[in-house]
């Protein structure tokens, strides 16, 4: 079959894997920027180059750099995992979550298969002028109200972390 | 895959290699002469007081939010950005609605400043 | 479409360009610092110690890989190289000249014009702050994590400015590709000046600037190596090739840098009043457009070198009370100002 999405879904799955079952926090943040990028990869093969840009650029460009500071900030050597091991229940909580959510996801793939054929591409497909003329048309109001949710994250991170206002 | 991008990729393989080649290169020819000294953490030459790796301040997150704030509000306005000469013809729409969505996070921007979140003090 | 060949070549030689302009800055660089300082300068190695880079290099390649005990193994390991992939990568969008026609055959002298190239470059730069904070904590040494601490907000700040003076040249081409961009600046504007970018985005221009040299590290923005408070910053711990890539790294940086001056606000290889290609063969026009190109690139090398020796250090609050409060505010009024002279214009 395909060999990019092999190479890249793969890369993914196993960074993915390796995300989660890393002892040391830092370690599984690299196995989540793998991810980030085999995704981007991914995008690029389905002929959106914008949004393999945009997942590089804002999932591996900034949130991630959050997510290591937040390690940064937390992370104590011999603190790590005590919480975790201490208490059997967040196992067995974890567990059913997690089977939650692949079910969830199985039940959303449902009958995707049938949506994947070789259906010539319009015209600009995934270019970024095309997108541009989606937020003017069709999306106007979601672009604007982009904003207001960000500012409501700009908002809750700074009272989240000062101290006093 | 897209055209022009296999290129890059191929730029991006020979950055890899030539800089394993580096780091090759330099494991083989220098030497290798480990003393327990010598891999002591630097510390100015007196004891190490405490590890390195310890909590550090809120403030590098804060400055992390705020990035991700203004670099997905940079990002997003992109795609409108290269459209924005050829939709400029249908009149001031596009400038209104790139000017709301800049000027509500120059809001959040004023904010940031007004509440001291930058203060590196 | 060229062909495989072709394009093998492009990226040979680009990437061996590169190599050798970031190796002869560091010759550069002190030999600037001596003239600047009025002091010799490196003059042993061969004449005006020229061969001072190749000595340099031995020197790197022989020294003992220490690494320390405290040390996490696979974050030290990593940092070099992912601080300097995306610094060597980085170049692959950029154009060095138009485009040279050799046997019948057209050449265009950039490796890849992708649609997003544009874009390319800012997802890529904003990739190289991993290298700095990962092998800052995986040194374990309290001056590597401030330092990595530190050298990363910094450069997330300057990326803000960054991104919205690119955001504004982006607004006044109307497209996403380096060359397309090169191609709007022939011809005169306004009548009697050359139609670059500067004379339409001065402010952007200088956000850019600014922003350029707090993302390259260096001085007035060397805070993570700020030797009187942190020793070396991020890498302190860090000796032989690995040093090597940071420090070689950042000479990349600073070239790829000044070609994106160059190319977005200084006409790229477009000469003012003149146009090359309409008395020059194929084969010296693509030689032309190569050289005009570098020599205009040749001076903001220089400038980052000037810079350097001229400017004192700012102090850390200092950086990121500039970066927010006054460069991003400017940024948005120059975007604010792009999108009024792009509305008046259309």
């Amino acid at each position: 079959m395909d060999f990019y999405f092999w190479l890249f879904a793969t890369m993914a799955v196993c960074a993915g894997i390796f995300t989660i079952a890393a002892r040391d926090p830092l370690p599984s943040a690299l196995g989540l920027l793998t991810v980030f990028i085999a995704c981007a990869a991914l995008y690029l093969h389905l002929h959106a180059p914008l949004i393999a840009i945009f997942q590089v650029t804002i999932y591996a460009g900034a949130i991630l750099v959050l997510v290591v500071f937040v390690i940064m900030l937390l992370t104590s050597p011999d603190e790590r995992l005590s919480l975790l091991q201490a208490n059997m229940s967040y196992r067995i909580m974890g567990v059913v979550l997690g089977a939650c959510i692949i079910g969830l996801l199985a039940a959303g793939t449902k009958g995707l298969i049938n949506i994947v054929g070789s259906k010539a591409l319009p015209d600009g497909f995934g270019s970024p002028a095309r997108f541009g003329d989606l937020f003017y048309r069709n999306y106007l109001l979601h672009f604007e109200v982009a904003s207001v949710l960000l500012l409501v994250a700009l908002i809750g991170g700074i009272y989240l972390a000062k101290k006093n206002l | 895959m897209m055209s022009g991008f296999e290129t890059i990729v191929m730029y991006l393989g020979m950055s890899l290699f030539v800089i394993l080649a580096m780091l090759g290169i330099s494991a083989m020819l220098g030497p290798f002469r480990p003393k327990p000294r010598k891999r002591t953490t630097y510390e100015c030459g007196v004891p190490l007081i405490h590890p390195g790796q310890k909590r550090y301040e809120i403030k590098y997150y804060l400055v992390a939010v705020l990035f991700l704030v203004f670099d997905l509000e940079t990002v997003l306005i992109y795609p409108l950005a290269v459209r924005y000469r050829a939709l400029a013809h249908y009149g001031w729409g596009i400038f209104f609605e790139v000017f709301i969505f800049v000027a509500v996070l120059l809001a959040g921007l004023i904010y940031a400043i007004k509440k001291r979140a930058i203060e590196w003090d | 479409m060229e062909g495989w060949g072709i394009i093998i070549i492009k990226i040979v030689f680009i990437w061996t360009w590169t190599l050798l302009i970031a190796t002869l800055m560091t010759w550069i660089e002190r030999r600037g610092a001596g003239l600047i300082q009025d002091r010799l300068g490196p003059n042993r190695a061969g004449p005006f110690g020229i061969f001072q880079p190749l000595a340099d290099g031995i020197k790197l390649f022989t020294k003992e890989d220490i690494v320390p005990e405290k040390a996490h193994k696979i974050l030290f390991a990593l940092g070099p190289i992912l601080f300097a992939l995306p610094a060597f990568s980085a170049y692959a969008v950029v154009p060095f000249g138009d485009k040279i026609v050799l046997g019948g055959k057209e050449i265009i002298l950039q490796v890849a014009d992708v649609s997003v190239g544009f874009l390319y470059i800012v997802a890529i730069g904003s990739m190289s702050v991993y290298g700095i904070v990962l092998g800052g904590w995986g040194s374990n040494n309290k001056y590597s994590i401030l330092g990595g601490l530190r050298s990363t907000a910094q450069l997330i700040s300057y990326e803000v400015p960054w991104g919205l003076a690119l955001l504004a040249a982006v607004l006044l081409y109307g497209t996403f590709s380096l060359r397309d961009m090169a191609f709007a600046q022939q011809g005169v504007f306004l009548g009697f000046l050359p139609n670059w970018g500067i004379f339409k985005q001065p402010l952007g221009f200088i956000l850019f600037m600014v922003a350029a040299y707090a993302e390259a590290n260096r001085v007035p923005f060397d805070l993570p190596e700020a030797e009187s408070e942190i020793v070396a910053g991020y890498h302190t711990e860090y000796g032989s090739m690995r040093l090597g890539l940071y420090l070689f790294g950042e000479y990349v940086n600073i070239y790829t840098l000044s070609a994106l001056i160059v190319t977005l606000y200084f006409g790229a290889w477009n000469l003012p009043y003149v146009d090359m290609s309409k008395f020059l063969g194929p084969v010296a026009y693509g030689l032309a457009s190569f050289l005009v190109f570098f020599l205009k690139v040749a001076f903001f090398l220089w400038l980052f070198v000037w810079v350097r020796w001229t400017v004192p250090r700012f102090r850390y609050d200092q950086v990121m009370g500039l970066g927010w409060k006054s460069l991003i505010p400017l940024a948005l009024i120059n975007l604010f100002i792009t999108a009024l002279f792009v509305q008046f214009t259309a």
